[in-house]
């Protein structure tokens, strides 16, 4: 940490005790330069129809986007799902304008998980999709997925990450 | 509301029109500042209770004197003997961060040994704030702006304007904060009949959909056979049980799997750079 910075008081306050801001204080921030994205909304497919066998534990996921962050360290990220019907769309669609911050579920029928969430490294984040069988049901499952588009609003912060938010 | 400060707007906006969302500073601006990073690392000794948890292990001691927003990682644990279905929940009250496993066996005990960082946020997650509505004017076409202030760190010396600015710089107009626009507690109640009541409402007043952040409240705190803590908790930041929808100025949460119940602290987000929905 740096002794060099500035510091603005509250109105009639110290600047010293009780600023109201400090550059010497860490917050969660996102590079306006990066030459890679840190922060869009981008419309992608949902994915692709995998079947899977219920009664098999199987898996199967697929890269819908990937960024190229080059941080070189793991970041702190904030990433929504909005899932709508594409032209092709046969489905009641009824996560239409849910609203999913770390992962979109498109089914979870107890047997099956068939998610959207994301994946980081200290130079990408992948939006993925996942099909995955625990093996504890019977007949198949087809994914819906190729029925809708998703809405991906992402901000890529420039400090270490250090919540995950997704979930299993 | 501070009539002193600085402001720097993005290029080619002038800054006494810029709206937040095209601007890289105010220093008016609440953000989400970090406290500390707390790292816990230790072997510790839980009895196994079918019954619920039994022992509170405390993590960090933040001594914020308020519930804090914070999050974790859980890096690395493992057990001295295999169990099925360990739960490891975590609380902030205003002065420590607590684990509280459960292993949902009956029997002896059990040796957890576990590695977790906790970062912890100036930000009183519990009390409400309300950020003051700024103006909106028509769209300008945003870039980032080429002006601006930086300052270096000791650490190093002579940085290069084009250098990873994690470590480099405490302060760079580069970077952009996330600024935050309305933080609160709300209460489910679900009542047959009434729209709505089993939801998380929150309503906002902002020309962009925001971004969200919940945690669990538990202003009388938690219990079980085994284990009661009386004082007012707040959970981590990422409560994910739940799916929502955001828009026309209220956000509504549901329940993922199961109806929403209890109380929740949220954090609402003005988009750091004008992202719409």
């Amino acid at each position: 940490m740096t002794n060099y910075g500035m510091n603005f008081a509250p109105q009639g306050g110290n600047a010293i005790n009780a600023p109201t801001y400090s550059s010497l204080q860490e917050r969660l921030q996102i590079d306006l330069n990066n030459p890679a994205p840190l922060f869009d909304v981008v419309t992608v497919g949902a994915g692709s129809a995998f079947s899977v066998s219920q009664s098999t534990v199987q898996s199967d996921s697929e890269q819908l986007l990937v960024i190229n962050h080059n941080l070189g360290y793991i970041p702190q990220v904030y990433v929504t799902f909005l899932l709508t019907p594409n032209s092709g769309s046969s489905s009641g669609a009824n996560s239409v304008d849910t609203y999913s911050l770390g992962q979109m579920t498109i089914t979870n029928n107890g047997y099956v998980a068939d998610y959207i969430g994301f994946q980081l490294t200290t130079t990408t984040m992948a939006v993925v999709h996942t099909v995955a069988s625990s093996g504890e049901g019977t007949g198949s499952y087809t994914s819906p997925a190729n029925e809708y588009n998703v809405q991906i609003k992402y901000l890529i912060c420039n400090n270490l990450g250090i919540q995950t938010l997704s979930f299993n | 509301m501070d009539e002193y400060g600085a402001e720097i707007s993005q290029q080619g906006i002038p800054v006494k029109q810029a709206t937040d969302d095209q601007k890289v500073i105010d220093t008016r601006w609440v953000t989400l500042d970090v406290q500390n990073v707390y790292e816990y690392n230790s072997i510790v000794t839980v009895p196994l209770n079918d019954g619920g948890a039994t022992q509170s292990i405390v993590l960090c001691t933040h001594n914020s004197g308020f519930l804090p927003a914070y999050d974790y990682v859980i890096n690395s644990y493992s057990l001295s003997t295999h169990v099925i279905g360990e739960t490891f929940n975590f609380y902030a009250d205003a002065t420590n961060i607590y684990l509280v496993p459960f292993f949902e066996v009956g029997g002896s005990s059990i040796v957890l040994t576990i590695n977790v960082t906790i970062r912890v946020y100036t930000l009183p997650i519990t009390q409400s704030f309300q950020a003051p509505t700024v103006q909106s004017i028509s769209a300008v076409n945003e870039t980032n702006t080429g002006y601006g202030i930086e300052f270096v760190t000791e650490a190093n010396a002579s940085p290069q304007i084009s250098e990873d600015p994690v470590g480099e710089y405490s302060f760079s107009t580069r970077l952009k904060p996330l600024n935050i626009l309305q933080t609160g507690t709300y209460t489910v109640n679900d009542t047959a009949g009434v729209p709505n009541s089993g939801y998380i409402v929150i309503n906002y007043s902002y020309p962009q959909n925001p971004l969200y952040q919940l945690c669990q409240y538990y202003p009388s705190g938690i219990s079980s056979a085994a284990l009661s803590m009386t004082q007012a908790l707040v959970g981590p930041l990422g409560y994910q049980g739940a799916k929502g929808s955001v828009g026309n100025g209220t956000i509504l949460i549901a329940g993922s799997g199961s109806a929403l119940s209890g109380s929740f602290a949220y954090i609402l987000f003005k988009d750091p750079i004008g992202l719409t929905q």
